[in-house]
């Protein structure tokens, strides 16, 4: 019994010596992938400094006129549009965020076709408008549906419909033509991601679920659905952390006058202080802020995770 | 073993990233200047210019660009860059101290990063170089008075440290760049109706236009008027700020945020804020597009649409009324090339005798674009002496057109397009790429439209040669002409406006103090946002409405601060100014 | 096996409705097609259905632009070895971060998520390049976004999925780190790694933005940055200036339709990849 306690001990100091020793081969090993990250990610936020000055490119830091929160100031003045730009940017995330299902369900009833070719031909087709620039985008949302010589009025015209109906042009129904057009979009490419998942889950599971007598609805409720979750969940929480960035291009493309009010969001509005009319320190204030925001919101998001699935997921 | 592996591996991995990071470090002076010594052999200039063209990217290697050679000795590195992503890409290059030997300085807020880069000391002075190294622009009173005026509206100290291009003009006396164009056939049709003002019978005849002609060859509806709205902040707004000003003699001196404007003949600053004067230049061009609006002839789509959308419908004759000169060329051939000859635009003489004043010739005295010489660049004779190269009528000529025998000739002591000439593509990519035909379009010292004072022709002689605009006349013209009964175009135009006809705007009134930028920013979009709502009032009653709650609101955005500012520094300017405008009036042979 | 008649009526309903998402997402691709082959004049007027005035003097103008060959192999060249980067670096960080043996593992992985929603702005990311050296240099295309916190946020969330397993046996056998990273990892994420190779070289090909500021260099402008010179459309200073630099609609459709078709041509090899499940059970066994 003694003897057996001392060999067990002797043991572990072994382990424990070749643990550390693994350790360090390990960190060794990641290191230089941290020195790239740190190099390229962190030492450009060395430039959040300019928030806090008058910046004057060429001019060392240490001369530049120091104004401190000046510029956070600004944003909460009442002459900035910050309070419409926050609602846009929340209600279209919010948007986003609730049809984030739908390349999921993508994903599955990719997945249910028989015929491999065929998926993958559908796959293939709805990826397509991910690869075209938002203004060529612009150019043929605009032949289809502009208010005049839109095609779709046309064909209303012709049907018998009297009113043109001005998609692009109608405040109140901006924030939802917007997210139809994110899911026509980006439906097919985001669920690249799904369909990579559901490809790595182990068909011995599917196998024994058919064993237990499993249909297909029971096969994707039992299997397929509990093996993207993860993927799924990760991309929400990102999803959550990024609430106040939606993207530049598609708004900024499809601003105009009669919508501005509803599609102005963040990005557009930093690129519209920022550079051009070159309040270069405004726009790293906001940057900053958002910056902050997202990193505050993840781990709220995190933490909630951990209280209600019992893990964290970052 | 296993750990002596594993070691190497991430010392190779690491030492992989390192080299990779670490790479080009072997010193690479070349870089950033020329490449030989400096006298008497050739160099390499890095030049940012702006430019769109395909051609004009790396070492130029074309007709023009050998001649440069000879010439000067210097080899043109072009880095193409446009005034949008310029905005973008100085302030990074200032940061950094890396600049290219000679570059392009945007034309928004010029003076900000003149100031940025001569606080960095980035900046050369060129003024000790001008009397050696360039003897052309010594030689021209045009071109001095262009460095008078960098002197006193683009310099922190007095010294010059910017040399504006494309100086002259871009007219040809056949059309203004920017003016009330509008279908002349039809105009006849209708009988010539009297045509007061801009207000109201300028509405009323194009009402009746579009009565007339409602579809095009293809059959899709025409509307007298449109615009290009659903364009950003600062160019969806491009209608508001110019269609009435140039037609009535006028310039707006602040196009970001349109409160001030200047009269072209006499340079007077018109002491009103057109935000709030609801009798401005401002209010009036938002008023008449509200009319025509609520008269339905303003296509709907102008809100929607961009500039592309816009050219494409301009150019397939759906629109009636056009302001931007330079879309009249396409539309003209869409109409030739559907067999209908007889359809055509010119731009209307001034309306009223209150305003006798037309913007026919803009004449930028200042130069349109502004080049800059670093002072880091290792030759700065050489660059100095480049941008004096461009600065010749001859040589400017030879941009446009070549050396002389192979596209056009002397005869009798003036220079003449060959018949052929006229008939080719310009825009030809082989053409360019050989002979380098116009891809240095804005380098070039003088405008296309600018009279060589030596032969009394235009330097351009494919566009605005005498044989260029004879080749461009087309029944409406001529139909025009005897109507009012004159000869040429320039010469009605001249004769319908006895207030002047030349935009000699010098003004450059630099950026706003710090305090006020970021409230003019915010006041720039919320006109933007605002304004066209005025545009679509249902009734008048709506856009007096919404017009007083636009007022109202500017004031949150001190606007009066703003306007004070401005007319301060234009006052000023136009004081200080005056020396000069008139050198360049005298050698322009205008009183 | 055999189908039921019900199995086979619901698939036909997701079979349609798939084929219709289908159509309507490749009409731009068709209508991009469409006027690429029309002549200019019909472009301007406008074509929907049918090309109108066939012709490839669209093509002929784009491949006249010059330094469109080299710009296609530096976009070329960026691709393939910014993805292969990618896959490798990220791939390898992202299962790093599940062995539980390394150190500071949780926040070496914070560390590089948080990188996802940090932004510095234009002006110290191109400081920091000239500092080290990445101008004028085809590093600069490839290496700054070799590691994305995005792709090993995947990569670490798929490996996850796997049965644990896999790795444990493989660390019995006495396997190093990086055989297990290379022999059995590698191997059993393909379907992951394929999608990660996806979104980095589409993301490589349309890539231009650092060529705008830090490449002036002749030799190594990619495709994609030429394109977008002659993309631009007007302002008024070209407009009355250039007189000629403008791009009819045309000629800009034919652009978009030359660099989306090498996407087309290659992603089909990519995606059986991921389209295919990955036998995992002859891996355990």
């Amino acid at each position: 019994m003694l003897k057996y306690g001392s060999q067990q001990k002797f043991n572990f100091s072994i382990l424990g010596k070749a643990k550390t020793r693994r350790k360090m081969k390990l960190f060794l090993l990641v290191l230089p992938l941290l020195c790239l990250v740190f190099l390229f990610h962190y030492i450009p936020l060395l430039g959040w400094a300019y928030a806090f000055v008058d910046y004057v490119p060429g001019v060392p830091l240490k001369e530049m006129n120091f104004v401190g929160l000046k510029y956070f100031e600004y944003l909460f003045s009442d002459i900035s549009e910050f309070p419409t730009v926050i609602r846009n940017t929340l209600a279209l995330s919010l948007l986003k965020i609730a049809t984030m299902i739908v390349p999921v369900i993508f994903a599955i009833m990719l997945s249910q076709m028989q015929s491999k070719r065929y998926s993958k031909i559908i796959q293939t087709a709805s990826s397509i408008p991910n690869f075209i620039s938002w203004v060529l985008i612009y150019a043929i949302f605009f032949i289809f549906f502009s208010s005049e010589s839109g095609l779709m009025n046309k064909m209303l015209e012709v049907l018998g419909f009297g009113e043109s109906v001005n998609l692009l042009g109608n405040e109140n129904i901006a924030w939802g033509v917007q997210t139809a057009i994110t899911i026509w979009k980006q439906t097919g490419w985001d669920a690249i991601i799904y369909i990579a998942a559901i490809a790595g889950i182990d068909p011995a599971l599917y196998d024994a679920a058919a064993v237990d007598g499993a249909g297909r609805f029971k096969k994707i409720l039992h299997v397929t659905i509990p093996g993207i979750t993860p993927t799924f969940f990760v991309l929400f929480l990102m999803a959550v952390a990024n609430i106040l960035s939606n993207g530049f291009e598609q708004y900024y493309v499809f601003q105009n006058p009669m919508v501005v009010d509803r599609l102005e969001v963040f990005d557009t509005y930093i690129y519209r202080m920022g550079i051009v009319n070159s309040q270069y320190s405004y726009a790293t204030a906001m940057g900053m802020f958002k910056s902050i925001i997202s990193i505050v919101l993840l781990t709220v998001a995190n933490g909630t995770s951990k209280k209600i699935r019992g893990e964290s997921i970052f | 073993m296993k750990r002596t592996k594993l070691l190497s591996k991430t010392a190779l991995l690491m030492a992989m990233i390192l080299a990779c990071t670490s790479c080009g470090n072997t010193p690479n002076d070349e870089d950033n200047s020329g490449s030989g010594s400096g006298d008497g052999k050739t160099v390499t200039l890095k030049v940012m210019s702006a430019s769109t063209n395909p051609n004009g990217t790396g070492p130029m290697d074309n007709e023009v660009a050998k001649i440069i050679e000879q010439d000067v000795g210097i080899v043109m590195d072009l880095i193409p860059t446009t005034e949008q992503d310029c905005q973008q890409q100085l302030p990074a290059l200032i940061a950094s101290n890396d600049l290219p030997d000679v570059f392009f300085i945007p034309e928004t807020d010029t003076m900000k990063y003149i100031d940025m880069m001569h606080q960095g000391g980035q900046i050369l002075a060129l003024d000790d170089y001008l009397e050696e190294y360039a003897p052309n622009m010594m030689s021209d009173p045009l071109a001095q008075a262009s460095i008078e005026l960098k002197k006193s509206t683009l310099s922190p100290d007095g010294k010059l440290y910017a040399i504006g291009m494309q100086r002259g003009t871009y007219d040809s006396g056949l059309q203004p760049v920017v003016g009330q164009f509008i279908r002349w056939d039809l105009y006849k049709e209708l009988g010539y109706p009297e045509l007061k003002d801009y207000d109201t019978d300028l509405l009323e005849v194009l009402a009746q236009m579009q009565e007339l002609e409602n579809e095009n060859n293809e059959g899709e509806k025409v509307y007298a008027v449109g615009g290009w709205f659903g364009d950003a902040q600062g160019w969806g707004d491009w209608h508001i700020t110019y269609n009435l000003a140039y037609a009535e003699g006028y310039t707006c001196l602040t196009p970001g945020d349109r409160i001030l404007y200047s009269d072209i003949a006499t340079n007077e600053v018109v002491e009103t804020n057109a935000q709030t004067d609801k009798d401005s230049l401002f209010w009036r061009a938002v008023k008449w597009y509200n009319k025509a609006y609520q008269m339905g002839i303003l296509d709907p789509d102008s809100f929607t649409q961009k500039q592309d959308q816009y050219e494409d419908k301009v150019k397939t004759g759906r629109y009636l009324y056009i302001n931007p000169g330079w879309e009249i060329q396409s539309v003209h051939d869409y109409f030739d090339s559907t067999g209908q000859t007889d359809k055509g635009f010119t731009c209307l003489p001034p309306m009223t005798d209150d305003t006798d004043k037309f913007t026919l010739y803009r004449y930028y005295i200042a130069g349109q674009f502004n080049y800059g010489v670093s002072a880091n660049c290792k030759y700065p004779e050489k660059a100095v002496s480049l941008l004096d190269w461009f600065s010749s009528y001859d040589n400017a000529r030879i941009c446009y057109d070549g050396p002389e025998g192979n596209h056009w000739e002397t005869v009798d002591g003036v220079p003449t397009p060959k018949e052929e000439y006229l008939d080719i593509d310009r825009a030809d990519p082989e053409i360019q790429k050989t002979e380098g035909l116009n891809i240095m379009d804005k380098l070039i010292g003088y405008g296309y439209g600018t009279i060589d004072p030596k032969t009394g022709t235009a330097i351009d002689l494919y566009s605005s040669s005498t044989q260029a605009i004879e080749k461009k006349m087309r029944t409406v013209h001529k139909d025009m002409l005897s109507h009012y009964g004159y000869d040429t175009m320039p010469e009605m135009y001249e004769a319908l406006s006895p207030g002047g006809t030349i935009d000699m705007t010098v003004y450059n009134l630099g950026s706003l103090p710090e305090e006020l930028q970021t409230l003019d920013a915010s006041l720039q979009s919320y006109q933007f946002k605002n304004l066209f709502k005025c545009i679509m009032a249902k009734d008048d009653a709506e856009f007096e409405k919404l017009q007083d709650e636009y007022i109202d609101g500017l004031d949150a955005f001190k606007i009066d601060e703003i306007y004070e500012y401005w007319l301060g520094v234009a006052k000023q300017q136009q004081e200080e100014l005056k020396p000069v405008i008139s050198q360049a009036a005298e050698a322009l042979g205008i009183e | 096996m055999k189908i039921a008649p019900k199995d086979r009526a619901v698939n036909i309903v997701i079979g349609a409705i798939l084929f219709l998402f289908a159509l309507i997402c490749i009409y731009p691709l068709y209508f991009v097609a469409i006027n690429s082959f029309s002549s200019p004049d019909e472009v301007t007027k406008g074509v929907y259905f049918l090309p109108r005035g066939i012709t490839l003097e669209n093509f002929d103008y784009v491949f006249e632009t010059p330094l469109i060959f080299t710009g296609v192999i530096v976009s070329v060249s960026r691709t393939v070895i910014g993805t292969l980067l990618n896959v490798l670096f990220c791939g390898f960080l992202g299962y790093m971060v599940t062995v539980k043996d390394l150190p500071f593992r949780k926040w070496i992985y914070r560390m590089v998520v948080a990188t996802m929603y940090f932004t510095s702005g234009l002006i110290p990311w191109y400081m920091l390049m000239v500092k080290i050296n990445f101008k004028n240099s085809f590093l600069l295309y490839v290496l700054p976004g070799a590691i994305s916190a995005f792709y090993v946020v995947l990569i670490k969330t798929y490996v996850e999925s796997l049965p644990a397993s896999l790795e444990e046996s493989a660390s019995l056998d006495g396997a190093g780190t990086l055989t297990i990273f290379f022999k059995i990892i590698l191997p059993v994420c393909k379907p992951v790694l394929a999608c990660v190779a996806v979104f980095g070289a589409v993301w490589q090909w349309n890539s231009w933005s650092d060529n705008m500021f830090l490449v002036t260099d002749a030799k190594l402008q990619t495709l994609q940055y030429l394109l977008y010179r002659m993309m631009q459309s007007a302002s008024m200073s070209d407009a009355i200036t250039g007189q000629t630099s403008i791009q009819p609609m045309a000629i800009r459709l034919t652009m978009t339709f030359i660099t989306i078709l090498p996407i087309l041509l290659v992603y089909p090899f990519m995606q059986r990849f991921f389209v295919k499940g990955i036998m995992l059970g002859s891996v355990k066994g």
